[in-house]
């Protein structure tokens, strides 16, 4: 498959010309493409309508060639050494054929592997992706490199074209050559777009879903195009079987057609490389060209497997997000580094007629102009057409790393510290600055792609631990406590509640809260505050009954008879002794120090759920237990059971998760705060508004909470 | 000689209809299978639409996304709309197909409002209380539309912005969901919703007709 042959044969127009192109010659001369380039020259349609002649001609070629090969290399030697730097652009550059050829056959082989295992569904494409890359026997090679490939192609093929550009090629070589070279390019990044949406995660998806919309854009066939990609009217299963078959069947058969036809068109060069090995001097230059292709190939494949290997191995990388959510709101989608510069161009035009214009026409007029440029070029004089191009493609290259500059400085987090600034100006009610403007949404958008990202890990994570369930990907984290329960509360809970001061989800709700924060309840610190002082905010303090009378005063009650109770230091002692008990028999009884495994990134980390909480030993646990029959349960049912009249809530299992989730669906059920008869449940109940397992979701998230200090699911799993 | 002639000439064409007729009957219903099946096809629960919004496709029922008392007054809610849903050969009785934005809010109530009131029994704050509906997706490229709550470090929202904003190529949109700035073509896409009355439990219930519009134009046309 080596393209060693193909890209030989670069000529200059005449032996004069001492730039880049002459300049590239003498390495590999093969005179036979001078006739045939001079009367290119004088005749440019003529010579693209007959390749034909020159393939049916190969013994005249031959002896043309051996009479020039000497002569040649004697005259143009001394120019070589007057450009150094461009001998070795043009010797190496001609390696870049080779290079792609070599990529493009490393991405076969790794795309026949994925395919073995890769499934292409809305359930289990995800899952497929996730096992290459966990459990797969070099699994994560085989894909990364398989995805750094597909980058390091699009870079070759660029640099492919410059090197065109740079040495003419568009003029002086058969056009077929320079389009389709500029056809696989295009092929290529249609590769990249496709396999990106593959694995059916968050970012491919919202990425995708941006391009397919672009698409139907078009005018006329928008619909037909949009129809035919994504195979109905919403992404689903036909859109991922599409989406395969184009990006293992079709597009890499184009690749391949467009691969051979450069070969083919590149005949004449190809024999020339034959007949070289033959000959002495030639037969070595020829060699040194392949020996330059094989260490550019070897370079390129040891830059991708050390990026890969650095990624996934060092880094430990999935190269996969969370899986793809339709319901998801506002995922912070930006697109993949080729296409950032297209981007921020569609930026500068705005409204339906300018954004046509920004994503169609000039796009479309500039790829036409590039692919017609061997039949334009040769119509102009060769200065006028050399500077115009090097101008066109020098601009481009600029515009394009202009753009992508522009996309990534718009999108770097502002400081803490500008932030901070900038919210001391809002409070003093200060009109902002548009710059000021910018850094806020910036700062958004980070916290959104931060939490995106978290969502991957934590998918992953799970997967890690448990696999994936044949719901599909999206169960996982809709199972998933820890992802859905801060969700939930902020959607349900925060309109009385907070947790550790905010909703759950690190805002903090503009009205103010009516009820407990419930971070850490029922752990020891949170029961052992409740009974220091229960009308404290971060209990029932908050709480009024309908007729706007303060709740729980009889909790207070209590606290304060058994502290006024307790005549001197010693007493008091012994009664704080038992509250901390009675705090640690409670947290017991919700069996909160039981619980152990977090799962964090990569494998299980078992870790204690309250790891700054020295452990309780049994006997201050069966302490805490005599106090509460003795006292507590007066009011406290235990099992149903009491010792006095009054009816408080029962305390069996107080703050596990079966008790919460009585607590939330029915709390004025007659284990909660019902007595005799008459319901006195503040709290409304949620059994008809949320599913059980959604209480049971929140119930365990808060269940599993540390005290007081701030814990959310997403530092857990940092 | 000519016989031989014409006879070679039908021969000819005689293979090219055949060959032609094969072609056909493969390319034409590979094109239609190409197209795809639609597969939306939800049920009609024959409610009318009582609500402002657009009139939606005919067969669009109401779906109940949320309890009238879980949204507070003037804080944008967003909630996922569960919906029966089919994806080509897999069925999910109820599934997520998409999510909403819910704007409750209270208007003084019109004389004939309180007439009306009075006639009914709903209380005067039922009938001025109204529910707003809003896509989540950009009307520009299809992304998904956020509150612009830009909360700092110490997890403070930042209350002074009320409105939406669409992350991927910053739309604003005020608080209503009219547009303010970015690319966006159109105000936010607002949907028919309406509020039913107290059931047993004293709940009244936010139904809304789900649907989605074409992105990447002025005008707002429902994707058949
Ligand atoms: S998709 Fe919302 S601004 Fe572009």
């Amino acid at each position: 498959m080596s393209e060693s042959d193909g890209h030989g044969g670069v000529e200059s127009d005449s032996p004069q010309d001492a730039d880049v192109g002459a300049a590239a010659n003498p390495e590999r001369e093969v005179p036979v493409r001078d006739t045939v380039d001079q009367s290119a020259e004088t005749s440019s349609i003529q010579e693209s309508e007959t390749p034909k002649r020159q393939d049916t001609q190969p013994s005249r070629s031959d002896r043309v060639d051996e009479k020039n090969r000497e002569g040649a290399v004697r005259v143009k030697r001394p120019q070589a050494r007057n450009g150094r730097t461009a001998s070795v652009v043009g010797t190496w550059g001609r390696s870049l054929g080779a290079t792609t050829v070599f990529l493009f056959a490393l991405q076969i082989a790794t795309g026949l592997m994925l395919m073995t295992v890769y499934s292409p569904s809305t359930t289990t494409a995800w899952s497929s992706v996730w096992y290459i890359q966990a459990k797969m026997p070099a699994g994560w090679l085989v894909r990364s490199l398989h995805h750094f490939a597909s980058d390091a192609m699009l870079i070759v093929l660029a640099a492919h074209l410059a090197h065109f550009v740079a040495i003419k090629t568009y003029r002086t070589r058969h056009p077929l050559i320079w389009c389709s070279t500029l056809l696989l390019l295009s092929v290529t990044l249609s590769l990249s777009l496709t396999g990106h949406m593959l694995p059916w995660d968050q970012e491919g998806y919202w990425g995708t879903k941006v391009r397919v919309n672009i698409l139907a854009r078009t005018p006329e066939i928008g619909d037909v195009l949009q129809r035919l990609v994504v195979g109905g009217v919403a992404f689903g299963h036909l859109m991922l079987t599409r989406v395969y078959t184009l990006h293992v069947m079709i597009l890499p058969a184009i690749a391949l057609f467009l691969v051979r036809l450069r070969k083919t068109r590149d005949k004449p060069c190809v024999d020339a490389g034959i007949s070289g090995n033959q000959a002495g001097s030639v037969g070595s230059r020829d060699a040194v060209q392949r020996l330059r292709n094989a260490s550019m190939c070897a370079i390129a494949f040891a830059l991708v497997g050390g990026v890969a290997w650095y990624v996934c191995a060092v880094r430990g990388s999935y190269l996969l997000d969370a899986p793809a959510d339709p319901g998801a709101s506002s995922y912070p989608a930006r697109p993949e580094w080729h296409t950032l510069f297209l981007y921020q161009w569609l930026k500068y035009f705005t409204g339906a007629k300018m954004e046509m214009i920004g994503a169609i026409a000039i796009p479309g007029a500039l790829a036409g102009l590039w692919m017609l440029l061997p039949y334009w070029s040769r119509i102009l004089p060769e200065r006028a057409a050399h500077r115009i191009t090097t101008v066109l493609a020098g601009g481009m290259v600029l515009g394009v790393g202009v753009l992508s500059a522009i996309a990534l400085w718009s999108d770097v987090d502002p400081s803490d510290a500008a932030i901070r600034a900038i919210h001391d100006k809002q409070s003093a009610e200060q009109p902002l600055t548009t710059h000021e403007e910018h850094a806020l949404r910036t700062r958004s958008f980070h916290e959104r792609r931060d939490r995106a990202r978290r969502l991957g890990l934590r998918a992953i994570a799970l997967a890690n631990v448990n696999g994936v369930p044949p719901e599909g990907p999206l169960a996982l984290l809709a199972n998933d406590p820890d992802t859905r329960g801060p969700e939930l509360f902020a959607a349900n809970c925060a309109t009385c509640h907070r947790f550790d001061g905010h909703n759950g989800l690190g805002n903090v709700p503009k009205e103010p809260a009516d009820a407990s924060d419930l971070a850490g309840y029922a752990g020891r610190q949170w029961i052992r505050g409740l009974l220091a002082d229960p009308m404290s905010d971060r209990y029932f303090g908050l709480m009024k009954k309908s007729d706007g009378e303060p709740a729980h005063t009889r909790m207070r009650r209590w606290v304060n008879e058994a502290m006024d109770d307790a005549a001197d230091d010693d007493t008091t002692e012994a009664l704080l002794a038992n509250f901390d008990a009675v705090a640690a028999y409670l947290e017991d009884e919700s069996q909160r120090p039981r619980r152990l495994a977090h799962i964090g990134t990569g494998d299980v980390a078992v870790t204690p759920a309250n790891p700054e909480t020295p452990p309780t030993s049994s006997t201050e646990i069966e302490r805490g237990r005599r106090f509460f029959m003795l006292t507590c349960n007066e009011c406290h049912t235990y099992g149903g059971e009491q010792t006095g009249t009054l009816k408080a809530p029962e305390m069996a299992g107080y703050g596990s998760v079966d008790w919460m989730a009585l607590m939330i669906a029915e709390p004025s059920h007659a284990s909660r705060y019902r007595a005799r008869g008459k319901e006195h449940a503040i709290m409304t109940g949620f059994a008809d508004r949320l599913s059980d397992r959604d209480i049971r979701l929140v119930a365990q998230w808060i269940h599993d909470s540390q005290p007081v200090a701030p814990t959310t699911s997403t530092e857990i799993i940092e | 000689m000519r016989f031989a002639v014409q006879r070679r000439v039908f021969i000819r064409s005689l293979v090219r209809l055949i060959q032609a007729g094969m072609a056909a009957a493969v390319l034409i219903p590979g094109f239609k299978f190409l197209r795809g099946a639609t597969v939306r096809q939800p049920e009609p629960d024959g409610d009318n639409p009582t609500s402002d919004g657009p009139a939606p496709p005919p067969s669009s029922p109401y779906i109940r996304v949320a309890a009238l008392s879980s949204l507070s007054l003037g804080q944008p809610t967003r909630v996922v709309v569960i919906a029966d849903r089919w994806d080509a050969f897999t069925h999910y009785p109820s599934n997520p197909i998409g999510s909403v934005w819910l704007i409750r809010t209270e208007h003084r109530a019109a004389p004939s409002e309180i007439e009306q009131a009075s006639h009914t029994n709903i209380t005067i704050e039922e009938a001025s209380t109204e529910v707003r509906c809003l896509q989540t997706i950009c009307p520009h490229l299809g992304c998904g539309i956020d509150l612009a709550v830009a909360s700092n470090s110490t997890g403070v929202a930042d209350t002074d912005r009320n409105g939406f904003n669409c992350p991927c190529h910053v739309s604003d949109f005020d608080g209503a969901g009219r547009r303010v700035s970015g690319p966006s073509p159109r105000d936010m896409d607002q949907l028919s919703c309406r509020i039913t009355a107290a059931d047993e439990s004293g709940e009244r219930w936010v139904e809304i007709q789900y649907v989605e519009f074409r992105t990447g134009a002025p005008d707002k046309r429902p994707i058949a």
